[in-house]
């Protein structure tokens, strides 16, 4: 049975009833174009909130302990508290760090593979932590090898020394020495600010940036180093499900441990990343409840319509079966007769979604909507109204064939 | 042949039973032109309903052009309909929102003809109603009469066995009546066995057979007096 069977006379019917065709036509195409780039947008959020910064994200915490006294010891306070932390049972690692993912803060440099005026400048965070960073933060070693103890140094604040070894990440790498030779950095010479020569020790999977909005964010060296500062960031990893319980206790052992510093700004990672996306997870949500709310007031609209004029057309029917119409064929008369104004509304709407892309853009920064989301749109207002069809259809299809002959 | 043996029809609503057809029986042989009168309420439009396939009726059996109807499923009745029964109504019921073209055309798709075939039988039958000018008109641009000469090319145009028409006339003034009945006539003349209901004693008298339908049977059945000898009709 040939689907499209009405296709022509249908459609020359719907140019006799242009005000309300073109009325559905304009509710598809503005629904399309909302709902298109609202998924684009919220698909887009959702995998930047997704993506991975390359640590465990799951079971790490950081604290601060920050010296008041006027004795205080930072760097015996760091290497103490370090040897605690270490021995607690349920730590897998720690570290005093500069930053770290998510942490919102932190530096970077630029990085040469010589000191060519005309050698590319390579933006890269950096982070400054000793030889149990690896391990601290849950990441893979690629190439080359870890730090030892001994390559890390202890750094005053004010001290711009750079250590002789670094680790990088492998986007960091691959920047600087192309998409096949990322591994031959290991061992390489590379220039810090335009002028410090240091000597790449190995190269880690991934390890982002501080700042999740930041360009570069797969970009960071890592320095063997100990800043002693009064105060001190340490970030934990534990076993699972050790997590809440090492994050209260361990601050107050510390705190009771040494009494001339105070710990604070203790969370875990998690909820660093929600207070970071904070922003971002209400926009999706919102915009999640208006494409549902949006996708059911004209799947109604469709589907009230299209009762409607199933209403009015009560004996039509009849008279289609009394000429030979079988009940699918006047289901598949409404499904077509929609399919015919959606597609026409689709057409329009991958105009209107171009046009809200391009307004959203410019005024938003956001990146412009990759080509597939034309098609995904498309079909899902199909669906939308297609499926919104089937009840008034499948009620036309249950018209008696004797109603071209009793009405009236 | 159409054959209708006992048949029964009830309506069943919240407040009344209503026996529209009681042992219901007829014979319709091949080239007839059948008039069917009685009173309103009588049953001639559940006969006719029937006898077209539009309704399903309770008991009884009915064979068309030798099927049994009883058990066809909808797609095989809707099949039957479209193939072997014209339709003509008292109220036209042209699509208002299809030219002529295209209301002729409605059973042709249903039928799977190819457009160069539907294209042909709806100008010859445009045309064998004297509305072969008029394609691109919609129905509501047309007199009363010519509405029902479209609705005869549309009952026409699929070249069916049998032409079931409910008050062709009723709602024509005496004139167009007139032509539309010469019409039927010429139609019936060319092979096509018709069934007509009417109100209308003189239309009926001008049939080959007249029967009356009285509380859902036939009461009275035989050949109309002016009409000629049921072996005399010419054949096509
Ligand atoms: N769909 C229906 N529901 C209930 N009763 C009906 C229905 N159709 C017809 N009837 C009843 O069946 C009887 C015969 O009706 P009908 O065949 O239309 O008569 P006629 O065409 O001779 O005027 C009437 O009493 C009518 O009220
Ligand atoms: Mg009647």
């Amino acid at each position: 049975m040939n689907v499209f069977l009405n296709v022509g006379p249908i459609f020359r019917a719907l140019t006799r009833h242009r005000f309300s065709a073109v009325l559905v036509v304009f509710q598809i195409g503005i629904t399309m174009a909302i709902i298109t780039n609202g998924l684009a947008i919220t698909w887009d959020r959702f995998t930047h909130i997704e993506r991975h910064t390359g640590i465990d994200e799951q079971y790490t915490f950081f604290l601060t302990s920050s010296g008041f006294t006027q004795d205080f010891n930072p760097r015996a306070t760091i290497e103490s508290d370090l040897r605690l932390i270490r021995a607690t049972d349920g730590v897998i690692d720690a570290v005093q760090t500069n930053s770290f993912p998510l942490s919102d803060s932190g530096n970077w440099y630029e990085l040469q593979t010589s000191t060519d005026k005309d050698a590319a400048l390579i933006p890269a965070a950096s982070y400054k932590f000793d030889e149990h960073g690896i391990n601290t933060f849950a990441l893979t070693l690629v190439a080359g090898e870890n730090f030892s103890e001994q390559d890390t140094l202890w750094l005053n604040e004010a001290d711009s020394k750079w250590p002789s070894h670094v680790l990088l990440s492998k986007a960091t790498a691959t920047a600087l020495y192309g998409e096949s030779d990322w591994q031959s950095a290991v061992g390489k010479t590379i220039y810090v600010n335009q002028n410090t020569p240091i000597v790449v020790k190995g190269i880690v999977e991934q390890l982002h940036a501080p700042w999740v909005e930041w360009q570069h964010v797969e970009n960071s060296i890592i320095s063997p180093a100990r800043v002693t500062h009064n105060s001190a960031r340490y970030v934990i990893r534990t076993k699972a499900n050790r997590l809440d319980d090492l994050m209260q206790s361990l601050s107050a052992t510390l705190a009771k441990e040494n009494t001339q510093r105070v710990i604070r700004k203790i969370k875990s990672i998690q909820q660093a990343k929600n207070e970071i996306y904070a922003a971002d997870i209400a926009t999706v949500s919102i915009l999640l409840v208006v494409i549902v709310v949006l996708a059911f007031v004209t799947a109604m609209g469709v589907a009230g319509l299209a009762s409607f004029n199933i209403n009015k057309r009560r004996q039509q029917i009849g008279i289609r079966r009394a000429l030979g119409a079988s009940e699918r064929q006047i289901l598949q008369h409404f499904m077509l007769e929609n399919a015919l104004l959606c597609a026409v509304g689709a057409a329009l709407g991958v105009l209107l979604t171009l046009v809200l892309n391009i307004f959203l853009v410019s005024q938003y920064a956001l990146t412009p909507l990759p080509i597939v989301y034309l098609p995904l749109g498309i079909f899902t207002i199909f669906a939308i109204s297609q499926l919104a069809v089937i009840k008034p259809a499948v009620r036309a299809m249950s018209v008696s064939p004797a109603m071209a002959t009793r009405s009236i | 042949m159409l054959a209708m043996n006992n048949i029964g029809k009830v309506f069943t609503t919240d407040v009344v039973q209503t026996h529209a057809l009681k042992d219901f029986s007829l014979k319709v042989n091949e080239g007839d032109f059948l008039a069917v009168t009685g009173t309103s309420g009588s049953g001639k439009t559940t006969f006719l309903n029937v006898a077209g396939l539009l309704e399903t009726f309770d008991s009884g059996e009915y064979t068309l052009d030798g099927q049994d109807i009883q058990g066809l499923t909808d797609r095989q009745r809707s099949q039957l309909r479209n193939e072997k029964i014209g339709f003509i109504f008292q109220s036209f019921n042209l699509i208002p929102d299809l030219n002529l073209f295209d209301n002729v055309d409605v059973p042709l798709r249903y039928r799977g003809f190819n457009a160069a075939q539907r294209k042909e039988r709806i100008l010859s039958s445009l045309e064998r109603v004297g509305l072969g000018k008029r394609l691109k008109h919609f129905p509501a641009q047309l007199s009363g009469g010519q509405q029902q000469r479209v609705a005869i090319a549309r009952a026409l145009a699929g070249s069916p066995r049998f032409l079931l028409a409910d008050e062709p006339t009723g709602n024509l003034d005496t004139e167009m009546a007139k032509s539309v009945m010469a019409l039927l006539q010429e139609i019936n003349q060319s092979g096509t066995t018709i069934i007509m209901v009417t109100h209308d004693e003189s239309l009926a008298q001008q049939t080959q057979r007249q029967i009356v339908v009285r509380d859902g049977r036939v009461c009275d059945s035989g050949a109309s007096s002016t009409s000629p000898q049921a072996d005399s009709v010419q054949r096509v």
